[in-house]
């Protein structure tokens, strides 16, 4: 079965560059040749000077002058033009070929992210992060080079090999040719090597990223293990990891030494016929000593293209596999239909499910028939065991699960059709595992927009954290993250916090968000809340149901359906459904 | 904000060289190899020195040395150039692959060592990118940079010393034409340094700035950051890229220049020693040798100047690694380690032990309590009142300023440190779980992990309540835990975390907070592993929460670094002290 290639195929995406930017790569590939031209012909003005000073030659036509001093000094004057070429070819390429690199590294980066930014999260459960930045990262590098880089090698071998080749040959057709009599047999076993190496290399970079995982393990257990002095345990282990990455990374360079003896091997060869059919042909007169020098250096310089083959290749072919594994990331980019904009009325349901249910994987039911209709000035609670769906039911109400059954609708808009930007409007999440930016307090707490500061603070206030800011010596401009002010799981989850309110949305999710609070604290953020919570339709989830009292429903979920509701007990006894008077309009299933 | 880890003095080369301590035993092969390159200079030199006897020899047949013997000779060293070169080069590998492991091993040793104030000060990412980027940086430098520095430096040396040897006067001018290649390089040093600096650091920052977005992508979802992550993303890779291209400009400025530079003393000997020889002045054989000596002189030049910039920052990361390897460890800031080991009984007394982080704000004022062997104890108290502080003395993590601590009746200055640390088990808010099985996480503070059999951990599991959580995984103790165990719940956590300090059998259990982050249906089973571990055991528990910890022998309530009330739940309550008070604030929030 032949499949069409699909729009990401990376050798279309790679030869649409070229066509892009056919121009530069033309230039580039000029400028190339330029370089090499200027590099063979040394071996050539060496051969010119020796024939001239030992009377054998003058060299080409129009460098003969009346004297033979003069007609070196023009020579000379002539190398060294050749060597100003030489090192304009060089400036060149770089400017044009090396930017090129550096132009595609952008390009594929930002494509990257912005392919990245409209996934739904179920992608960190596709890939690992680690899988997603070593695409980013590694494959990005190699993938760039091709664009550039590995480019310019491999046209420094082709014009360099081919110009030495037609060097020799108008030197000496027969010594040319017998020097070269191994060359065509080594390319093969040279890539061999290489690929191995890079085999090698691969397969210590492996080990050296489970040294680093298990290094920062190490630094992150240094507490426990002082205090029950099990620090053996973990130097054994980390010598061993590291132990065995010195030694592939051995077998790497060991390998790549291999292929030094190898690409010798040729060069070894040419000198023995040289310096004997050479030395012969010199003897009968049809070779000048300086000719024979330049073929020497033509030898010489022939070993290094030879040493780069195998790398070249093995550059182009990883290249490849490279940017296939990054136009795997591309592929994931979606079209997104924009429903239209629900006529702007908010209606007084802000959320309505319909035997919502979500399963995961082959057959864990993690929501079933979930039926639910909040209002505004709702505030429901959720309470429940690990995984009965509490996040789960949540996190599909904001928008942010696919694969769901049943309908969901979100100020009378469903949520399958509303835009990015509706949705956004709407609903504010505080989630249980807060995520910082690396950055200042402000910037984290008002992301891409600007709020004046006595905004900031009251949010702060009203989560119990603006003492603490107040505290660090730049306020709130204090950085955050692993650089800067280090913050404890509970002072993380209330910044997060303080940002969901800060976002004038009416509908407000706060899912466990007080979970690494103490309760001290937290009885004093619950009694702020009330201001923050007016006309807005919120849900809460919690494992602690003291975390719900502000609630004037609760439901308990079990096994991905609402069981109960939970009778909430406050100091005065009460139970919740006495304390608010508003009724249960809900449908179990 | 990376700023605050680069080391502004520019370190010299002892800093490195220093490193080469800890590679014991290398000194023999490391003279060896350096010895193997220096004989390939010297075959190349001889091979180039016979190429000149050779041409004068094939000019005027009549001399004396026989062609035939020239050319063996020069073939012969040309065969044991690449010959020793590739052993000096391989030697050379195996002595830097060996110094890197033994700097990562003399890492790791630190590490132990290290007073955990010291991890208090550092962030953890700088210590980890201690032990992993600047070993690298300095490992990729000793296998790659380093010995072709090396040999390039042994092969212009070795030219030199063969063309003064050979024609003085020429060989002098020769050298002479190398300098402005050697000027060019030490002038554009700092430039191409500055740039290829800055274009790692703000690469390194882009890259976790995408870590950073991903791992965000909830929060970039709900709050509509999705343009502005694009558009922040976009500006700082272009500006990675601008970077780029200012390392290329200089790149692409320096590189060919230098190149163009460094073929000088060809042009300088053909176009001398050109006239030279058409006056007679100078034999064919010089001219030759001398032509072939600048040939061999060319790309090791090159070379040097292309990657002497490079010692500077091995230099910078060798001068971190050493101070990391320089700082003070426990021995001095707790001092000398005792000589007393004992089976720990479990009587802890304190005698007015005052106590600060920074000598300067008291954290533990005075403070005096005697435990008996086999009690539990509550500490009760404000964040910032000294009870973790308290507990964290018992296995020494940090130095008292004065009083006394006693273990058993003996003081922990007489104490080996270290068996009073494998003696006791610690539970703390924060539970470590590490990628790995279970059975690996339970026994991962065991230092004779082969004594405990799979019945033994069952056996604990079962009394911990762990099995529970066991009987719902397809491989029982064999099931892999993800890194952080984000593949457990917080309860699960920390059923874990008192397992594996139940299989340690400690005489002497600390829990910290260990039941905060716990959900409410784990939190009965803990309860329950709590109680059981108790048993027979002198126990010293924090918690928030007070069901944790009434029904501790003793419970000390902690203000300001004192002890404010202590005496048993009932009495405390029934004092309508301080306590009393907690618990009414804490019912008022509590629920059935």
């Amino acid at each position: 079965m032949i499949k069409p290639l699909s729009k990401n195929n990376p050798y279309r995406l790679f030869l649409g560059t070229l066509r892009k930017h056919w121009l530069a790569y033309s230039l580039g590939m000029c400028a190339m040749l330029i370089t090499s031209f200027s590099e063979v012909m040394l071996p050539k003005f060496i051969q010119w000077a020796i024939e001239l000073s030992t009377h054998k030659g003058e060299g080409p036509a129009f460098f003969r002058r009346a004297d033979a001093h003069e007609t070196l000094n023009v020579m000379i004057a002539f190398l060294l033009i050749n060597l100003t070429i030489g090192w304009l070819g060089r400036v060149l390429w770089r400017q044009i070929l090396a930017r090129q690199t550096h132009k595609a590294g952008h390009h594929i980066k930002t494509k990257i992210w912005s392919v990245l930014k409209d996934q739904p999260l179920s992608l960190l459960d596709r890939h690992s992060l680690g899988d997603l930045m070593n695409r980013a990262t590694g494959d990005w590098n190699r993938t760039r080079f091709i664009h550039g880089f590995t480019i310019v090698m491999t046209f420094d071998l082709i014009f360099f090999t081919l110009l030495s080749t037609i060097s020799m040959m108008m030197i000496d057709v027969s010594t040319a040719l017998l020097c070269m009599v191994v060359l065509p047999f080594l390319p093969r076993k040279i890539i061999k090597i290489s690929k191995e190496e890079y085999k090698l290399h691969d397969f210590a970079q492996e080990q050296l990223s489970l040294l680093s995982d298990l290094i920062s393990q190490a630094v992150n257990t240094i507490r426990l293990q002082r205090s029950t002095a099990s620090e053996g345990i973990w130097l054994e282990r980390l010598g061993s990891y590291a132990n065995e990455y010195a030694k592939r990374q051995f077998q790497v360079l060991k390998a790549s030494w291999r292929i030094f003896i190898i690409a010798a091997i040729p060069t070894l060869f040419s000198y023995g016929v040289l310096y004997t059919y050479g030395i012969h042909q010199i003897q009968n007169g049809t070779l000048t000593i300086g000719a024979f020098l330049a073929l020497q250096s033509y030898v010489l310089l022939l070993q290094s293209p030879l040493f780069e083959l195998g790398n070249n290749i093995s550059e182009w072919q990883t290249g490849f596999a490279s940017y296939k594994r990054i136009s795997e990331l591309y592929d994931l980019e979606q079209n997104e239909v924009y429903a239209d904009e629900p006529s702007g009325d908010i209606h007084d349901v802000a959320i309505l499910t319909q035997n919502l249910s979500l399963t995961y994987g082959q057959d864990r039911m993690i929501l079933d028939s979930i039926n639910l209709k909040v209002s505004l000035g709702d505030r429901v609670g959720f309470i429940g065991p690990i995984g009965s769906g509490k996040s789960t039911l949540v996190h599909a109400i904001a928008g942010l699960s696919e694969n769901f059954s049943g309908g969901i609708w979100v100020c009378g808009s469903s949520v399958d059709s509303s835009s990015r930007e509706w949705m956004t409007a709407k609903i504010t999440m505080a989630p249980q595992k807060p995520f910082l930016f690396a950055g200042s307090i402000r910037h984290n707490l008002a992301p891409a927009v600007t709020l004046p500061d006595h905004e900031l603070i009251e949010a702060l206030r009203c989560v119990e954290l603006w003492n603490d800011v107040e505290q660090f010596p730049e306020g709130l401009a204090s950085w955050i993250g692993e650089w800067g002010i280090n913050l404890s799981g509970g002072q993380k989850q209330r910044l997060s916090l303080a940002r969901a309110l800060l976002k004038p949305s009416p509908i407000l999710i706060l899912d466990d968000c007080l979970s690494a609070v103490d309760s001290v604290t937290e009885a004093k953020i619950l009694h702020n809340l009330g201001l923050f919570l007016e006309n807005r339709a919120v849900l809460w989830t919690a494992h602690r149901l003291s975390s719900l009292q502000l609630c004037n429903r609760i439901f308990r979920l079990e096994n991905g359906t609402i069981r109960d509701i939970a009778q909430l007990h406050t100091d005065t006894q009460k139970p919740i459904s006495e304390l608010s008077g508003r009724e249960i309009d809900f449908a179990t299933s | 904000m990376q700023h605050h880890d680069t080391i502004d003095h520019q370190g010299d080369i002892r800093a490195f060289l220093v490193l080469f301590r800890y590679g014991k035993g290398i000194y023999k092969n490391l003279s060896l190899s350096i010895g193997l390159v220096m004989l390939s200079s010297v075959f190349l030199m001889l091979s180039a020195k016979n190429m000149g006897a050779l041409a004068e020899a094939l000019q005027n047949p009549s001399d004396s040395i026989p062609i035939y013997r020239l050319v063996a000779m020069i073939l012969c060293f040309e065969i044991l150039n690449v010959w020793v070169t590739y052993r000096g080069r391989i030697g050379l590998a195996n002595v830097t692959n060996r110094v890197a492991f033994a700097v990562r091993q003399a890492l790791f040793q630190k590490l132990t060592v290290l007073p955990i104030a010291y991890f208090d000060h550092q962030p953890l990412g700088r210590t980890i990118t201690r032990l992993t980027a600047d070993v690298e940086g300095i490992e990729a430098f000793f296998s790659g940079t380093l010995p072709r520095i090396l040999t390039a430096t042994v092969t212009i040396l070795s030219v030199i010393v063969a063309m003064l040897l050979t024609d003085f006067k020429i060989g002098f001018w020769i050298v002479v034409s190398s300098i402005p290649s050697a000027l060019l390089t030490a002038a554009v040093r700092r430039p191409v340094r500055f740039w290829t600096r800055e274009y790692k650091k703000k690469s390194a920052a882009l890259n976790s700035t995408l870590a950073e977005y991903v791992n965000g992508l909830s929060v970039i979802r709900i709050f509509g950051l999705e343009q502005w992550s694009s558009e922040s993303f976009q500006k700082s890779s272009k500006d990675l890229m601008h970077t780029a291209f200012r390392m290329m400009n200089w790149n692409s400025f320096i590189r060919p220049l230098s190149a163009f530079l460094c073929s000088l003393p060809i042009v300088a000997i053909l176009w001398w020693g050109g006239h030279l020889s058409l006056n007679g002045a100078m034999s064919l054989g010089l001219f030759v040798a001398f032509i072939r000596y600048s040939e061999r002189y060319f790309r090791p030049i090159m070379q040097l100047s292309f990657e002497l910039h490079l010692i500077q920052d091995a230099i910078a990361s060798s001068e971190r690694v050493r101070k990391m390897l320089e700082e003070p460890e426990e021995e001095q800031t707790l001092g000398v380690r005792g000589k007393y080991t004992a089976p720990l009984q479990g009587e802890v007394e304190y005698r007015n032990v005052s106590m600060s982080y920074d000598g300067k704000k008291t954290i533990l004022n005075d403070l005096n309590f005697h435990i008996k062997s086999g009690m539990s104890v509550g500490l009760v108290g404000k964040t910032g009142s000294g009870k973790s502080t308290t507990l964290h003395l018992i296995p020494q993590l940090y130095p008292i300023q004065s009083g006394d601590i006693l273990i058993d009746g003996v003081s922990i200055k007489t104490w080996d440190r270290q068996a009073i640390r494998s003696q006791i088990g610690v539970v703390s808010q924060d539970v470590v779980i590490f990628y790995g099985t279970m059975r690996a996480n339970l026994l991962a503070t065991v230092l004779d992990a082969a004594q405990i059999d799979d019945a033994a951990l069952t056996e604990a599991c079962r009394k911990t309540g762990l099995s529970h959580v066991l009987a719902n995984m397809p491989h029982g103790l064999d099931t892999l835990l993800h890194d952080g165990g984000t593949n457990l719940s917080m309860g699960e956590r920390q059923l874990v975390a008192l397992t594996r300090m139940l299989v340690r059998n400690p005489k002497v259990l600390i829990l910290d907070e260990a039941t905060a982050n716990v959900d409410e249906p784990c939190e009965a089973l803990i309860q329950k592993a709590i109680v059981e571990l108790l048993h027979g055991r002198t126990c010293f528990i924090i918690a928030h929460r007070l069901s944790t910890i009434r029904h501790c022998d003793r419970i000390m309530v902690f203000h300001k670094g004192s002890i404010l009330e202590e005496g048993r739940h009932e009495e405390l309550l029934h004092r309508g002290g301080h306590y009393a008070e907690l618990v009414r604030r804490q019912i008022a929030n509590a629920y059935i």
